[in-house]
Parts: C-alpha cells; structure tokens; sequence
C-alpha cells in the first residue's frame, strides 16, 4: 500500500492522509476514551446485575422486532417511492426520511400527539381495543421503528431505482404479475442492499434513547432499554454507565464489523 | 476547497461572540441549579440586577456529575442536601452551604380529571398509569420517602430524569397521577394538584454553595439569594422558608 501511495504525486496524498487521520480520530478518542474508564473489577457484577439483564433483554426484543417491521412495512414503501409516479411522491419520501433528521426528543413528544393516550389515534385505539402505546414495550417498539426504517427505506428505494428495469420488463412480458416480479425479481437483485438496510436500521434501533424516553417512558424490565439505562447509571453509578456502554458498543461492533464484510462488500 | 476553507472560516469568525460574555470587563457568574428552579430563578436574577449571570438548569444529581466532571460553574443550587453533601465530600465546594428554600410535594392529575386518587395509596392500585422522578434524582427520593413513610408499594410505570420531565407527561395526560413539587404544581395551568395531610410530613431542603474556584462575584450572589427580596420572591412562587 505504500508503494502505491509513492508511485501518486507525493503532497496531496499528505494531506489527504493527515486528514483522513483527523477524521478517524474523531472516532476513535472517544472510543478509547470510555475503554479507558471500564472499571474492570466490577464488570462481572455489573454486567450480570438484574438492571443490565433486563435493560438487554429490552434492547434486543425491541431492536430486532424494529428491525422486522421496518422490513415489512418499510420494503412496501421503499417499492411505492421508487416504481409507483403519484402526486406528492417527493413530499412522502421527505416525510418518511424526516426522523433521520429531528431530533428524536420531537419525534417521541411527536409520537405522544398521534398515538398517546390523548393523542390523535391513540385515545380511540384505548377506547376500542385497550390498547395503549406509552409506558409498554410495544412503545418502545414503535419508537424504535420511527427512528429506524428510514434508513431501511432509503437504502432498499436507492437500490430499486438504480436497478435495471430490464429484467423486471421480461419478466412481467412472461405473464408474471407485478407482485411476483417484485418478490422473485426485483428482491432477489437487491439483496444486499436490503440486508445491509436491515443491519442499518437494526443498529439505529439498538442505539435509540431520544423517542423512546419521551414516548415510552423509562422502567425497568419493561421500556428501559441499555441507552436508557447508561443515562440513569451516567446519575448515579458513573462505572456502570461505562460497563454498560462498553455492552452497546461491543454488540454494534461485532455486528456491524462481521456484516460488513461479509453483506456489503458483495454488491 | 480553498473556497470551503474560507467558508468555514467566515462561519467561525462570525461566531466570535458564541463565546459567551468572556470577553467583557464584568466576569460571567455561572449558576447551577435544579430544574424545579427554572421559573423562579430567572425572577431572582432578574430582581439582582447583573445582567452577566449565567442559569443552567438539569436535575440536581445530573449537575453534581457535571461539577464533579469539572464543568466550569461558580454557583450550585441544589434541590437536595444529600447531593450538596456529595460534593462536599468531594471537596468540590468552598464554604457552608446555604439553605434557601423548601418544597413539598402534591400529587398532580392532569387538569379535569375524574381519576379521584386523594391519596398515596391510589398510586398502588395497577390499573392507573403513574410516574415517579427515578431514584437518585432528589425529587424521586423524596417521593420514595415519602411512599415508604406511608408504608405504600407504589406500582410505577415509569421513572423519569427530573420533574419537569414528568410533569409534562402529566400535562399531556400520558399520566394519570404523579408526585411532583408543589411549585411545578403551582406554575402549571395543565394539572390539578391534591395535597393530602400525608404530603406535608417531609420536605426537601433548597441549598446553596460556591464551588471551588468560583469567581468572587459568586459571595454577593449567595447571599443575596438569603436576603428578604428573594424570600419573598421565592413565597410568592410557592416555595417554603427552610
């Protein structure tokens, strides 16, 4: 690799390089910095305590039944965005992609307006069904969704529009229904794209905190996920707030390393 | 990229006074306090007259981490004792610290309700949705205090990080009844509050301190804050004498 940079003009590589160091040390010192704090001694205790147990049993239920729904209601949306010409498509596609951009705090007091107990919808669902969002982990859940299935959205719609329409055509001359070519398709052709819209969206879940207090509120073993646990302990229990960062930051890291090159690298 | 450069740069010259007022004659005095100060406090400076106080308000607990972190602050103004203690033990503040004010607690039902919880024990009953500030948090260990005085088993469905943050999810109507301060009772138009005797049994203590290293503005600004001005101010927002 050396040589290779050699063989290029010499001065630009340099600063090309100097930054790009910049850039990875941005990442990389506050990584460093909470490996440094792990209080060692106490991580065995503190990682099978009842609090940190529960808080990733939450996480993982609520991150991966996000995940699930992203899919199944973000796969349909991404299709819409990308094959159906509607009136108001560039509106609906801003508006699916808007949670990439609030801040979650809005889009958790925002959640509370349509499906809170007072809500737009959410007082006519308890009155009909008795089911209530707020407090449960179906809140987190939805939560988690909101924040999430954009990025599912925008991957899987980018890589329906930069897919050749050829295949598609012959297959629907073939007599096949626009159903059947999307799902034996169109699907199969972005694969990867879908499966690394899925670890995207999984990851943003895993690592929600903002919608989800405001929206779901925060109690042990019910909607108390690991971000929310690391700010309670961040008040009180500063060495366990750290433990429980290294957790999050350990799984994302195995997850995101080993489906990186194992997804991403074969489109 | 010389053109993005020199915008970035345009940008942050700009933003020379995003510094704050360092750079002035009078020394800014930062002031830490807890979030149930936020209505109050402003009036109290305000009253002062030194337009250089700077407020920033989070629960106590949160603000002692930060102190304890070496957050630049001259000023604290804690809900609690026991979190003032915290850093006294931690060498963190200069002086005694000063007792300002008190607080109790009322349970608050967003405002119209026909829930009827009159005391402690509705909040043991699952079929109402009820919050409590997360313990650790002096609003929380208050209210625990107060639930184990009365020998009632609260059955909570969320804890949250400072009382405002409660309150609003009363004020929304997400909650159906909550323990706040009496004064966050008093500022809202969104909530009903019930006092019942059991209520008044326990209060918390408002206390001040100057942190070490404080700038010399902070002396006047501490007792200024147990002179009869502010006593009255601080009556009128619903706030006890300590």
């Amino acid at each position: 690799m050396i040589a290779r940079t050699r063989s290029v003009a010499e001065r630009p590589t340099k600063k090309l390089l100097v930054a790009a160091i910049a850039g990875a040390a941005l990442f990389l010192l506050p990584l460093v910095g909470i490996v440094w704090r792990i209080p060692w001694g106490r991580m065995p205790d503190i990682l099978s305590s009842p609090i940190v147990l529960d808080a990733l049993r939450v996480s993982l239920v609520s991150s991966l039944a996000a995940a699930f729904l992203s899919v199944l209601l973000g796969v349909p949306l991404a299709w819409l965005l990308s094959r159906i010409e509607f009136r108001g498509r560039s509106v609906l596609r801003a508006i699916v992609t808007l949670p990439m951009v609030l801040p979650p705090v809005v889009g958790g007091a925002a959640l509370l307006f349509a499906f809170g107990r007072r809500g737009i919808i959410g007082d006519t669902l308890e009155s009909a069904t008795g089911f209530v969002l707020p407090f449960s982990i179906w809140g987190v859940i939805v939560a988690n969704t909101f924040v999430a299935m954009p990025f599912l959205v925008v991957t899987v719609e980018g890589a329906l529009r930069s897919l050749d329409g050829r295949h598609e055509s012959a297959a629907a001359t073939l007599g096949a229904d626009q159903f059947t070519v999307f799902r034996k398709v169109s699907l199969p052709m972005i694969a990867p794209s879908l499966r690394a819209g899925v670890v995207l969206a999984w990851a943003r879940a895993l690592g929600e905190f903002g919608a989800t207090i405001t929206f779901a509120g925060n109690l042990q073993g019910r909607t108390q996920t690991l971000p929310l646990a690391v700010f309670v302990a961040l008040e009180s229990d500063r060495e366990a707030a750290v433990a429980i960062s290294v957790i999050l930051i350990a799984i994302s890291f195995v997850v995101l390393v080993s489906l990186r090159d194992r997804w991403w690298s074969r489109s | 990229m010389a053109r993005l450069v020199a915008l970035f740069s345009v940008v942050m010259l700009s933003c020379g006074a995003c510094g704050g007022g360092d750079d002035g004659d009078t020394p800014t005095l930062r002031v830490f306090a807890a979030s149930s100060l936020i209505e109050v406090l402003p009036d109290i400076v305000a009253a002062y007259g030194d337009s250089n106080v700077e407020l920033n308000f989070a629960g106590s607990s949160a603000l002692r981490e930060q102190i304890l972190d070496g957050a630049a602050a001259d000023i604290f103004i804690s809900a609690s004792t026991s979190v003032m203690d915290g850093l006294a033990a931690a060498g963190a503040i200069t002086g005694d610290p000063v007792a300002v004010a008190a607080n109790s607690m009322v349970i608050v039902v967003p405002r119209g309700s026909t829930d009827g919880i009159d005391g402690l024990a509705g909040f043991a009953e699952p079929q109402r949705t009820i919050g409590l500030c997360s313990p650790g948090v002096p609003c929380g260990d208050l209210a625990i205090a107060l639930f184990e005085a009365a020998s009632v088993d609260p059955s909570v469905d969320t804890y949250e990080q400072n009382v405002r943050a409660l309150l609003a999810k009363v004020e929304l109507g997400e909650l159906d009844a909550a323990l706040v301060y009496r004064t966050d009772a008093n500022g809202s138009d969104l909530v009903d509050a019930i006092e019942p005797e059991q209520l008044q049994s326990l209060r918390t203590i408002y206390v001040a301190a100057i942190l070490d290293g404080a700038d010399s503005g902070a002396d006047p600004f501490i007792s200024y804050l147990g002179s009869p001005a502010v006593r009255e101010i601080l009556n009128d927002a619903g706030f006890e004498a300590p």
